[in-house]
This record gives C-alpha cells, structure tokens and sequence, in this order.
C-alpha cells in the first residue's frame, strides 16, 4: 500500500535557484545594503518623529531599526572591503528583516488577535486530533511486522488525514481566505515582497560559494550555524526578557504614566526612593522641626530621628527584612530535619513525602485564601483551637490563662508573622524534598566508619551529614531567600481590603513587590514603580552574591 | 525526519493562518484593540462577522460579583444586540474587585486592547478623564435622541460626572452614566438582638430615636451574649469609617474638593466614636472581614452595602437592615456610585454612547436591581424605585433610599490624587482605632500629609 507519506517523499526535490556566481552576487548584495540602510535611516526617522507612536511602541520601534541599521553600516563596510564579517552582519540584517516583515504581516493581519478566537474554536478540533495521535502511536507497530506493519501504514495515512481534518474543523479554510483577502492590501503585499526577498538575499548569501569567495574559516561558518540554530530562543529571551528588562531600566529614569511619552528624570526617581535624612529632636521638637524639607519621619532612637523622603519604601525594606529573618530559617531549618526523617526505608515513606510535597505545588492564591479562612480571629479554625485548648488548660487546678484571641490579620504587630507562618508551611515540604535529594547522596561509608569509631547520632549529623549537605544548603537557602524578598501573591490575598492592597494593618505587611506594585498600577507612576524594582533587584543580587561567596569560601577552605 | 519537519511546519502555519478566520464563523468578535472594532472601513477587513453584515461591533464590559450578575448582563446585552440592528455586542465580564478589575482595565488601555464600553468606580473617573483614557461624550449626548438628559439619573453622581476640570464647573462635560447607586446600610441579625433584648433598630429608627446613643446600646447588648458574639462588624476600607466622620458633620473634603479635613474637630469627633467603641470590644476586630462572622450569625450589625444582599438572601436567621444611625449632623450616608464610560480611542463614540444609554434604560435597571445587588441610577420615574422597594427580602427597603436621600457621592477627586489620599488615611485610621496612634497626633498633623495629595 503506498501511503502519502511515500509519496511525498518520492516528490522531486526542488532548491531555490542560485542566480548569479558568488562575485556577481555580492556587488548585488552590496547594492541591497545601500537601499537597505538607506531604508533603516528612514525608519528610524519615522521613528523619531511619527505621532501615532507613543511610549514603547516608539521606544521598541527605535531600538529595532537602530540595530537593524547598525548591522547594515558594518555589513555594508565589510563587504565593500571583501571581508567575512561583512557577510555575516549581512546576512544578520536579512535575517532580521525576514522576521520582521513575517511578525509584522502577521499583526496588521490580525492573526495574533485571532489567535483567541482560535483557543475557542480549537476543540472541534479535538476529536480528529485525538485520532491522529492514535495513529501517530499505531505507527510504532512497524518494526514488529506482518499485519502490525500494515496497520502502521493505515495509520499514518490516517494521522495525515486526521490532521487535515483537524485544520479543516477549526476553519482552515475560511481562515486562510481571509488571510488572503487581507494580504491583497498595499501595505501587506510590499511587506509578503520585502519578506521574500530579504530570505532569499539571506539564504543565497548564506551558500558555502559566496562564504569561500570572501574567504570566511570553518569557524566563521560553525558560529554562524550555531548562531541560526539558537536564534529562536535568543530572539524570544531578546523579545520577551532582556528587551522589557532594559525597557523598565529606561522607564525608572523618567515620570511614565504607561499612557503617554515618558518624561526624563535621570536619578531623581532613585534619589527619592534612597534619600535617608538625621535629625536630633530636643525638647519635644517634632520630626518636621529636625528633619531637611521633604523628609518625614521613618522612625526614632531616643532623640536621633531617622527621615526618609520615602518612608513607605523603606518601611517594605524594613518588612521584609524582618520577613526575611523569619521566614528563611523557619523554611529550611525544619525541612533539614523533615528530610532526615522522610530519609529513612520504613513502609509507606513514599506517600510522606509526596505529602510534605503537596502545599508547594498549591497554588499562592488557594493557599491564602485557606490560611485567610484559618486566621479568621472570630470564627477562624486557629482560634477556635487555641481556644479548646486554653479551657482544657484551665481545667488543670491553679491554672488560669486568658484565652488570647490572637488577630492574626488585623494586629499590626502579628499581621508579618502570619504570612512568615504561611511562606513556611508552603516551602517546607519542598526544601524537605531538595535535601532529601541532598542526604541521598551522601556516602554511607562514613556514617559507617563514624559508627567504628564512636559517633553518636548528632556528631554523625553535624560532621557527616551537615557538611555533606553544603551545597544543597546553599541552593536551598539561595532560592528561598529570593522568594521571601519577592514575597507579593501571599500578602495581597491575606489583606485584599487594606490600602495598598496587601499591605497589611498600619502598612505592616508592605514589601517592595506590593509597593512597587501599587505605585505602577494603582498610582501610574509605572517610572518610580521601576526604580523600585532595580533597587529590590540590587537587593535580591547582593543576597545572592553574598551566598554565592559563602559557598566559594566554604568550597575553597 | 524531513518530511515530519515540513509537516510540523505547515501545520503550525496552518494553525495560525486559521487564527485569521475567528474560528471559522463563530458569532465572536476579535478581541483586539480598539481599531479591531471597526468592521467596514474598507481597508483592511474582509471576512469579520461585523463587515459580513455590515454591523458595528461593540465590546462592553462590568463588574459583576457573581455568576448571577454575569449571566443577567449577558442576558442583557444579547437582548440588546437582538433589537438593534445596526450593531453587534460582545459582553465581557471583568473580574471581581478582588481580581484588580481596574489593574487589568488599566493595562488594557495601555496595551490599546481596552472595550469600547466600560464600567469604572466612581472614584477613578477623575484619574480616567484627566488621563485622557475616556471621552468627554457630551458633544455626542447633545447630537443624540436616545439621551433622557442629565435630570434623568442620580444628581449626586451627575454633579461629579459633569465636572469640567479646566473650567472648574459641573453641568459641562459628560464623563459617563451611573450604571446604578448604592448605599450603606446597618445589616441586622434579628434573632441575637431579640436574644440580647435589645430595642429593635427599625422601631427606633421609625420613632427617629436611631442615634450614635442607641447605637452603641444595641451594640453593647449583642455583646453582652458573651463568647464568640461581637456587637457590630464593619469592614476597613475608606467609606466605613467615613460614615461617622460624615454624621459628625465632618468629611474627607471641603466643598470644592480641593482640602482635606480630616483633621477637623467634627471628623475627628467621629472617628473618636468609632474608636471608642472599638476599645470597648464591641466590634470585630477592625480590619478583620465581618461579612464571614456575619453570615455565621455571631454578629449583631454588620455595615455594608446594598451589594451584599444577593449574598445575605441565605442567611438562616432572622435579617433585616436599617440605616446608618444618626450623628450630631444626622445619617450622613455615602451615596456609592460606577459609570459606563467610552474608551478614549473607540472609533464608534456615537454608537458606544448608544448603547450606554440602553444599558442605563429604565426597564434595565430594573432587571438589575431585582437582583437584590444594586439600586436603580435613574430618578425620572418613579416606578423604578417602588419596583426596587417591592424586591425583598429584606424586608426594609426603605432605608437604602433613606440613606441615599442624605448621603455623599462618592469620588472622584477632580483636584487631586485620590489612590494617594486613600494609601495615607487608611493605615492612619487603623493606626488610631488600633491606639497606637493618639487622636490629639492625627488632629495635628493628617491635614498635612493628605493635604500633599491635591494640586
């Protein structure tokens, strides 16, 4: 039986026609680069001054044509000097505009827009798919021959047909008729051109003829290959990480409502967010009367007042520090010793550990909302237990204690603690399983040789297991520390009706992520929101580096 | 190996090339910005249900708090959509409030990808207007047949929707339509207070005998059941304390809005009250939910909104409401209040403006208000509001119009920044109630630091 698949793969092979000798195309190439330029140049001049674009939408479109119109300048120089870096800027200048004609025509398209419609329709796809999986898998039968080999055949004639139903069930065909329709548009049909052309232009310049003709190494080509192969990955973490991070690196230097154009500040988000002011307050004098104008009070010592132009930044620096204090030991401290119990061969240890594992793969939200309910001070399960517990206390003659009635969300002084009580029980039970990966690892002749030798069980802990378990240690305390400094989904659903949201009685529980968060998307001010969030990734690094040297110096010594 | 990669090639691209087509027919509209909403400009839209018929497409969107809510919009809107012609809608319930309905919005509006309508709070249409997010629709209001004028809705909110920041007067722009009003009320566990024998509040409020006194002697009776049974629960967001600040004859503002005074005398009398009655453990604890203690019947008055009622209609006691207890300057209520707005950049502002007027028409309301959630905006007819009365329980209607015939519209601040305001006086307030800051600091210095917010 002839299946498509060995018909399509009988078809004649075709490749893209190479019109001219490597010298002829070069001058070509060298030609495209001048329009090319030429064409970059005025794009970025559009750039710079078309009113239709605002904000990012400039911004984005500036570092675009700026990049693109760097790599035509060195391009264009390296070829006109017959170099092979010419040609690979080139053909990075190609392949960029390639990219761009194809995203671009996709967008004025609609099809990234359509792409929701698509999650909608796509389940009367469903059926077809799930039949072209079956055959997929009915495919593997092959090898053992006889009826099972045709039964493959069948079934991969069926998973293409499958699949070809599929497309068809979630409108292919209209789909692509109104692709079509909206491709016979001016704009679209120069942007299908400029697409085609710039792949050709790049694959042509590509061929090993016009590499050898400019005498481009073995190297030149490997990393041009490696280069193409990575490019998806390097365009997406370019696109969709490093772009928006040395975007909110531009935004924190200026005053951004996220509506208009940005108006720079240079430093002056930055200085306001770490200005810090003393005064000394004598005979009653108020933090006003000793503090610089635009200072307020962030706290006192006996007559040495501490001012800050942003109090409430550094009271979420303060929070979290303490959060921090609490939180890292009471997360990682237990699960050590969690997971030298879970460590063991008895029956059943299996389920234990998946039990200890299940609050971190809950999700934040679900979590508080339980631990919301729990802390409740007046119908909450915590209270109510506390409670069973102080009467059977009292009822122990001599006793009497007074029922604390503990507000675990609205006493400014509790409100940190609970969420440290919260952050623990989540991470418990998964740092329980990274040193329970570490302790598996950890050679038993020691122990053993330690036992010869006397060791009790803690001097084995603390000589063996401890040092032994260095570097998990690290990771674990690394890890969890960047998550209490981090800390943002846990406060806004424990304390979803104070003001910021999140922020806990009395401001008690802000951190910088709920801080920035209300300054960008409650406030505008998306500029300040950013400084924030460069001074807290400072923060978050000098922790990291400070553990990262820990575990050198621990290593080296 | 080839041939899988060309097949898996072209099936992601015809995957995508279907992403053109909104899947084939289906009666949906492109969820994209607000140029997407345009079907029959003639440049660059060919197979859109809208351009098919040559209908308008129109994205609208709400708050709703329920699944109640979001099925009797959508009902709505589909019954809308089906009497007029020229226009196709497309309803999108927002999140809750919890949800950051307006973070999202917000970011919408940023991304370009914002409805054509939608509802906002009516302390951010301020913020809204002065960001030139909304239209100013009152050019399009006076070129159209459809609008009952400005004396058809509440008057509170019209003031404030009204309001021309460069002039500085009401009466000359048009930022929106009240979607509906609302207002606080005392929620009543009947059967605790009759446990406690406590005077029933509603007789006293009919014998106009409901004041701070009696109040607090209701409260103090409830208390007095002993164990887990709290007095009175309110919640602590910014309008709870402000009810006693207002019945005080105190405020948030002066009259032009552009002041605090919370620090006056009458303001920190009221909030002295509210302390007072805290330090004597009579309530929930301050910033606890009292909603949850509430529906488990431990407490005995609870203050929220008209919004809780769909909710309190399981309630398995016996549950009525009245309103808010009278002051040195009487019942001073909050007169809550949302709009629907149009997006900045629809380019349908005459249709968007349509379709706000029949989303705020009479009989809508009405729909709405049998809900139990919210009251009707519109006051040019009267059987609206004797409709609203007759939709029990509870029982005691009345006194949601009681409370907003003398009450406080909400919002906006026209001159100044109110999520500013609100982020300095809400954990000054607690501070207080909690005592960890003294009444005479916060009278000396809270005009001050909220004072900073305007100009």
């Amino acid at each position: 039986m002839t299946t498509l698949t060995a018909v399509w793969d009988r078809r004649p092979r075709w490749r893209l026609p190479r019109a001219f000798d490597a010298p002829r195309w070069l001058t070509i190439v060298l030609c495209w680069r001048v329009v090319h330029l030429l064409a970059m140049a005025g794009a970025l001049g559009w750039a710079l001054t078309a009113p239709t674009l605002e904000g990012p939408a400039r911004i984005a479109a500036l570092a675009a044509s700026a990049i693109v119109l760097l790599l035509d300048v060195v391009g264009l120089v390296g070829l006109a000097r017959g170099r092979a870096v010419g040609r690979s800027y080139s053909l990075a200048a190609d392949y960029l505009t390639f990219l761009g004609a194809v995203l671009f025509l996709l967008h004025v398209n609609r099809v990234f827009v359509g792409l929701d419609a698509l999650g909608e329709t796509f389940s009367r796809g469903v059926p077809f798919l799930l039949l072209a999986v079956l055959a997929w898998i009915a495919t593997g039968l092959e090898e053992r021959g006889g009826v099972f080999e045709r039964i493959a055949r069948v079934g991969r004639s069926v998973g293409l047909l499958a699949i070809g139903a599929t497309l068809l069930a979630v409108g292919l065909l209209p789909g692509l008729a109104t692709f079509l329709v909206r491709t016979a548009q001016p704009l679209q049909l120069g942007l299908v051109v400029v697409g085609l052309a710039s792949a050709y232009l790049a694959w042509r310049t590509f061929q090993p003829d016009v590499a050898q003709h400019l005498g481009a190494t073995n190297q030149t080509t490997r990393t041009l290959d490696g280069l193409l192969f990575a490019s998806p990955n390097l365009l997406g973490f370019a696109a969709f990480f490093a772009g928006p991070l040395l975007f909110s690196l531009f935004v924190s230097l200026t005053a951004w409502d996220a509506f208009g154009e940005p108006e720079f500040l240079g430093l002056d988000n930055y200085v306001n967010i770490l200005a810090l002011n003393v005064g000394i307050a004598s005979g009653g004098q108020s933090a006003s009367e000793v503090l610089a104008a635009g200072y307020s009070e962030w706290f006192r010592i006996g007559n040495v007042v501490l001012g800050a132009r942003d109090v409430l930044f550094w009271r979420s620096i303060r929070n979290i520090v303490f959060f921090t204090a609490f939180a890292l030991p009471l997360s990682t401290i237990p699960a050590l010793f969690l997971a030298t119990l879970l460590n063991s061969k008895a029956p059943g240890i299996k389920v234990f550990r998946a039990i200890y594992f299940v609050p971190s793969i809950a999700g934040v939200v679900a979590v508080a909302l339980i631990w919301r309910q729990l802390f409740d001070s007046t119908i909450g399960w915590l209270n109510y237990l506390i409670s069973i517990v102080v009467t059977w206390l009292n009822a122990i003659p001599g006793l009497s204690i007074t029922d604390p009635r503990i507000q675990w969300l609205s006493d400014a002084d509790i409100a940190l603690f609970s969420l440290v009580i919260v952050f623990s029980w989540m991470f418990i039970g998964y740092n329980a399983v990274l040193f329970l990966a570490g302790l598996q690892g950890v050679d038993n002749t020691l122990h053993e040789a330690a036992m010869l030798d006397g060791a009790n069980r803690w001097q084995r802990f603390r000589n063996i297991t401890l040092p032994a378990l260095k570097p998990t240690t690290f990771f674990v305390v690394a890890s969890t520390g960047i998550l209490t400094l981090q800390l943002f989904g846990e406060n806004v659903v424990l304390f979803p009706t104070t003001t910021p949201i999140g922020a806990g009685p009395q401001n008690s529980t802000l951190t910088p992520v709920v801080y920035l968060y209300e300054q960008g998307f409650r406030r505008f001010s998306f500029g300040y929101a950013s400084a924030v969030a460069w001074v807290l990734f400072i923060l978050i690094f000098a922790f990291t580096l400070v553990q990262f040297r820990r575990q050198r110096e621990d290593a080296e010594g | 190996m080839r041939t899988k990669r060309w097949l898996a090639l072209l099936l992601v691209s015809a995957l995508a090339l279907t992403a053109c087509g909104d899947g084939g027919g289906d009666d949906t509209t492109d969820a994209g910005d607000s140029d997407d909403t345009t079907t029959d400009d003639g440049d660059d839209d060919g197979a859109d249900d809208g351009e098919a018929t040559g209908d308008v497409n129109l994205r609208w969107r709400t708050r709703p708090d329920n699944q109640q809510e979001i099925d009797l919009y959508a009902g709505i809107g589909d019954q809308i959509d089906s009497e007029w012609d020229a226009v196709s809608l497309e309803y999108e319930p927002g999140g809750s409030e919890t949800s950051s309905y307006q973070d999202v919005l917000r970011t919408e509006i940023a991304g370009g990808t914002a409805p054509d309508v939608f509802w906002i709070p009516g302390t951010d249409i301020a913020d809204f207007a002065n960001r030139g997010l909304i239209l100013d629709m009152r050019e399009v209001a006076e070129g159209s047949d459809m609008y009952a004028g400005d004396d058809a809705y509440a008057p509170g909110p019209m003031e404030l929707l009204t309001y021309n920041p460069e002039s500085q007067n009401s009466g000359e722009s048009l930022w929106g339509l009240p979607r509906d009003v609302s207002t606080f009320a005392f929620y009543l566990n009947n059967d605790l207070i009759a446990e406690a024998g406590a005077p029933d509040p509603r007789e006293l409020d009919a014998n106009g005998e409901w004041n701070w006194d009696t109040f607090r002697q209701v409260a103090e009776a409830v208390d007095a059941l002993g164990g887990d049974i709290q007095g009175f629960g309110i919640n602590n967001w910014w309008a709870n304390p402000g009810i006693w600040m207002n019945s005080a004859g105190g405020g948030f503002f002066n009259e032009d809005r552009t002041e605090s005074r919370v620090g006056s005398d009458e303001s920190v009398a009221g909030l002295e009250y509210l302390a007072g009655l805290y330090q004597d453990g009579l309530g929930v604890p301050y910033g606890e939910d009292s909603q949850p203690p509430f529906q488990a019947g431990q407490v005995g008055m609870q203050l929220t909104g008209r919004w809780s009622t769909p909710a309190y209609r399981d309630n398995d006691f016996d549950w009525d409401v009245v309103n808010i207890p009278a002051g040195p300057a009487g019942a001073v209520n909050w007169t809550f209040w949302g709009a629907y707005v149009i997006n900045a950049n629809t380019e349908h502002p005459e249709e968007a403006f349509e379709l706000i007027t029949r989303l705020t028409d009479g009989d809508v309301q009405a729909q709405i208000a049998e809900l139990g959630a919210n009251i009707p905006s519109r006051v040019d007819n009267p059987d609206t509001i004797d409709q609203f009365l007759g939709f029990t329980p509870p029982a005691n209607n009345q006194a949601f119009i009681d409370g907003l015939e003398t009450s406080e519209p909400e919002g906006p601040l026209w001159e100044g920044d109110w999520p500013a305001f609100d982020s300095i006086l809400a954990p000054a307030i607690e501070a207080v109630i909690a005592g960890d800051r003294s009444l005479e600091d916060f009278a000396a210095t809270i005009d001050d630091e909220l004072n900073a917010t305007f100009g």
